[in-house]
């Protein structure tokens, strides 16, 4: 993988078909309310999640053939030019992608401490007090792991605050549409501290 | 394109440093940081103190043969990305005072390492025993004629060190589980490669990193056989699918299975020789993680799928949930996103979980089993199937009024202070879910609230507002069991410990990320910190793994979450959650 030509790298990119990998099963239409009230709206995997072919033969040889999956972009990638002295690295976020992201959608994120991209896989879309936070999990797909991530976008839009699990480490994001830093948590755990009463 | 790859930056850096033909030193001070570029055959990197970088990134695009020698003489401690090395390990601590050097394959793609801090033995040279204690890096290679049935790994070794077993031999051979923490399947085979990491506080090895092997459906059709390597990947896709997918009944102490599908049609995960007696169907999309528990002779569920509802999608049925197709299942519901009733299926096993979680106005009740359990807005109620296959609920509630400074907010910004409190609850129960605790914390409120002049240290805030008279007045009207602060005060979190009502408050700070939460609201269920008591990495002992410990839970290396001996702050938050949930 080549580095980026700018010190700060591209992020979930941009446009909802890009992200049609998975697309899955988001609920029902909705309905109007039975109050007048304003319209709360979640989203996840696996909604209706009906049985399948009770029919299907019990070996796959027989099963459809697969068919070609588009790829997938690479959504987010840390600026690994120059992180800065306190180890954070640069980040450029896409915020209209962030909310279009819809579950059972994939998209690709690079970090730090892994050779290879993870396949971020979005599970749950939910909107709480006017942001929408989307979570999921974060797949190494050459190995058998996969780990939590999140991110919570602003009520206006503007702003990210996101955690990416990875075997290596806990990477927490904040960005806004002037740039953001990724940074690597275990470098707050000492700083964590408690008072007795 | 690489950084320092134009003919400018070239030009600047000829200028700037000391560069012969194809090699070069360089200091972090040089670089701004610790990433080495890209175009030399040799980079020579010094750190030492007043010219440091807490990690050192390998160039990432180098030309074959390239060499980078690293010393570090600095008393912080120095970080080497070693993703793109063939050590299988994430990271490496770089020892003081000594020359790590690393050479570039472009057959291979990764970076070797040889040197003082390197050991490279065979079995001609050694014989069948990596002799001890090694040195930090060992790598221990055989091949055709230079081979032995069982390698055995050092009989001690320096805290972390790191062993890399590999065969490039016809023959296959077996790693002893003797000095292994956990003797799980380790069968090398032509290209295979271990690595193990030495845990001087269990006097043994544990693993890294392990050859994956992917299972087609022909070879489980009959059931998984036992497994081969610690790592077994199945990942199904059209025309590559069985309907019934059987755990294997014996296999090495945590060795692990993941299986993945992407095929059109779904599977079922038979309960034999599984530590659950839930419902695993498999669908298009999920993901089961299991790990072999030999003292149990089971297989453990480390990881799961879960179905989604909306509300709206139950009126048709009058809310009644269909059939348990995962081990969880999640419904949501919100104004505009609503049933007054939401029954729990009939069809369900023991052990099935159903988590409800509303934002709507009005109370929505759920019913199961002759039981009705109502539900008001912002609560995340878990209801389990028992051992009976009644349905039971199994969280309480504590409410939360969550607070932000207004100099925070003229930092951040309104919007961002919220976001930030959201994600921040959100990875707070996401733990507690995780952890299976019997509670889950839900927003009464957000509100800004100003900042003392006297405040330089979040342990003012964390006192005053106890008597804050418009604070404690939002809590008495909203019913606040708790409250979180979050400000621009000096610190990353603090919180009064084992907290009663009048201390039920923790902070955190917008110069450190939403994780603070977790771990200062475990201090206020009664949590010290735990190192030494628990997996080094949990929430409350580096807050770097989404779970508080607990002995029923397992790191991705074997290790319980709580050792023997150790704390199981699971129990000691549930123990409390019901006072606390009755502060207000």
């Amino acid at each position: 993988m080549k580095k980026p030509l700018l010190i700060f790298v591209v992020v979930l990119l941009a446009g909802a078909g890009w992200f049609a990998l998975h697309r899955a099963n988001e609920g029902g239409p909705h309905r109007r309310p039975p109050f007048d009230a304003p319209v709360e709206v979640a989203t996840g995997v696996g909604a209706n999640a009906a049985p399948s072919a009770p029919q299907a033969p019990t070996m796959g040889t027989t099963a459809p053939q697969a068919s070609p999956s588009p790829p997938l972009p690479l959504a987010f990638e840390y600026a690994d030019a120059q992180p800065a002295p306190d180890g954070s690295f640069a980040v450029r976020w896409d915020f209209g992608a962030t909310a279009r992201l819809h579950p059972g959608e994939a998209v690709r994120v690079r970090l730090p401490f892994a050779a290879e991209p993870y396949t971020a896989i979005v599970q749950e879309a939910s909107s709480i007090e006017g942001t929408r936070r989307t979570s999921g999990r974060l797949q190494d797909d050459r190995g058998v792991d996969s780990w939590p991530f999140s991110m919570t976008l602003s009520t206006d839009g503007r702003y990210v605050t996101a955690n990416f699990q990875t075997g290596a480490a806990q990477f927490s994001v904040e960005a806004d549409p002037r740039g953001g830093r990724l940074k690597d948590a275990a470098t707050e755990a000492a700083r964590l501290d408690n008072d007795a009463q | 394109m690489k950084p320092f790859s134009t003919p400018v930056l070239a030009l600047l850096f000829a200028a700037s440093f000391a560069v012969s033909a194809q090699s070069i030193n360089l200091t972090p001070n040089q670089l701004g940081g610790g990433s080495l570029p890209d175009g030399y055959d040799q980079i020579t990197f010094t750190l030492y103190n007043g010219n440091y970088a807490p990690t050192v990134f390998l160039p990432s695009n180098p030309r074959d043969n390239a060499v980078v020698v690293l010393r570090t003489d600095a008393a912080y401690d120095v970080n080497l990305d070693a993703s793109r090395t063939d050590l299988g390990v994430g990271s490496l601590a770089l020892a003081r005072n000594l020359n790590y050097s690393l050479r570039f394959s472009t057959v291979s793609g990764r970076w070797t390492l040889t040197g003082e801090t390197v050991n490279s033995f065979s079995p001609l040279g050694q014989g069948a025993t990596i002799p001890s204690p090694p040195r930090q890096i060992t790598y221990y290679t055989m091949s055709d004629g230079n081979w032995v049935p069982t390698v055995t790994l050092p009989a001690t070794a320096a805290d972390k060190s790191v062993v890399v077993v590999r065969s490039n031999a016809t023959s296959g051979a077996q790693i002893a589980a003797t000095k292994q923490l956990f003797p799980s399947t380790t069968t090398l085979r032509t290209g295979d490669a271990y690595t193990f990491i030495y845990q001087q506080a269990q006097s043994a090895w544990t693993l890294s990193a392990a050859p994956v092997r992917t299972l087609i459906d022909r070879e489980i059709v009959n059931g998984i056989p036992r497994p081969t390597s610690p790592r077994t990947l199945i990942s199904f896709r059209d025309g590559n699918w069985v309907d019934v997918v059987r755990l294997p009944a014996i296999a090495g102490d945590r060795d692990r299975i993941t299986v993945r599908s992407q095929a059109t049609y779904s599977s079922r995960i038979d309960n034999a020789n599984v530590n659950f007696q839930g419902t695993m169907q498999l669908y298009r999309g999920d993901e089961y993680q299991f790990m072999y528990i030999a003292s149990t002779g089971k297989w453990e569920m480390t990881a799961s799928p879960q179905a989604v509802f909306q509300a709206n999608d139950l009126v048709a049925a009058n809310g009644a949930l269909p059939a348990i197709t995962r081990p969880r299942t999640i419904v949501y519901s919100g104004d505009g996103n609503f049933v007054w009733n939401i029954t729990l299926p009939a069809s369900h096993k023991p052990g099935d979980r159903v988590i409800v979680r509303t934002n709507a106005t009005y109370t929505l009740t759920v019913r199961a089993d002759g039981q009705a359990f109502p539900m008001t807005t912002g609560e995340i109620t878990s209801f389990v199937a028992g051992p009976d296959n009644r349905w039971q609920k199994e969280t309480r509630t504590i409410d939360l009024l969550m607070l932000y400074s207004d100099k925070a907010s003229a930092k951040l910004g309104e919007n961002a202070m919220r976001a930030r409190l959201v994600e921040a609850l959100g990875l707070t129960n996401d733990a507690l879910e995780n952890s299976r605790a019997n509670f889950r914390f839900r927003s009464v409120g957000l509100r800004q609230v100003p900042a003392q002049a006297g405040w330089a240290d979040l342990g003012q805030p964390l006192g005053d507002l106890r008597a804050d008279p418009t604070v404690q007045g939002w809590r008495n009207q909203l019913h606040a069991d708790g409250l979180y602060y979050e400000g621009t005060e000096n610190g990353c979190g603090l919180a009064w410990v084992n907290a009663d009502a009048y201390s039920m408050i923790a902070s955190g700070t917008t110069a450190c990320g939403t994780t603070v939460m977790r771990h200062e609201l475990g201090h206020n269920m009664g949590l010290p910190h735990s190192a030494g008591y628990a997996y080094p990495d949990t929430i409350m002992a580096g807050n770097q793994l989404p779970f508080f410990a607990a002995p029923y839970l397992y790191a991705a290396d074997g290790l319980p979450l709580t050792p023997a001996g150790g704390w199981n702050e699971v129990a000691t938050m549930n123990a409390r959650s019901a006072a606390v949930a009755a502060f207000r």
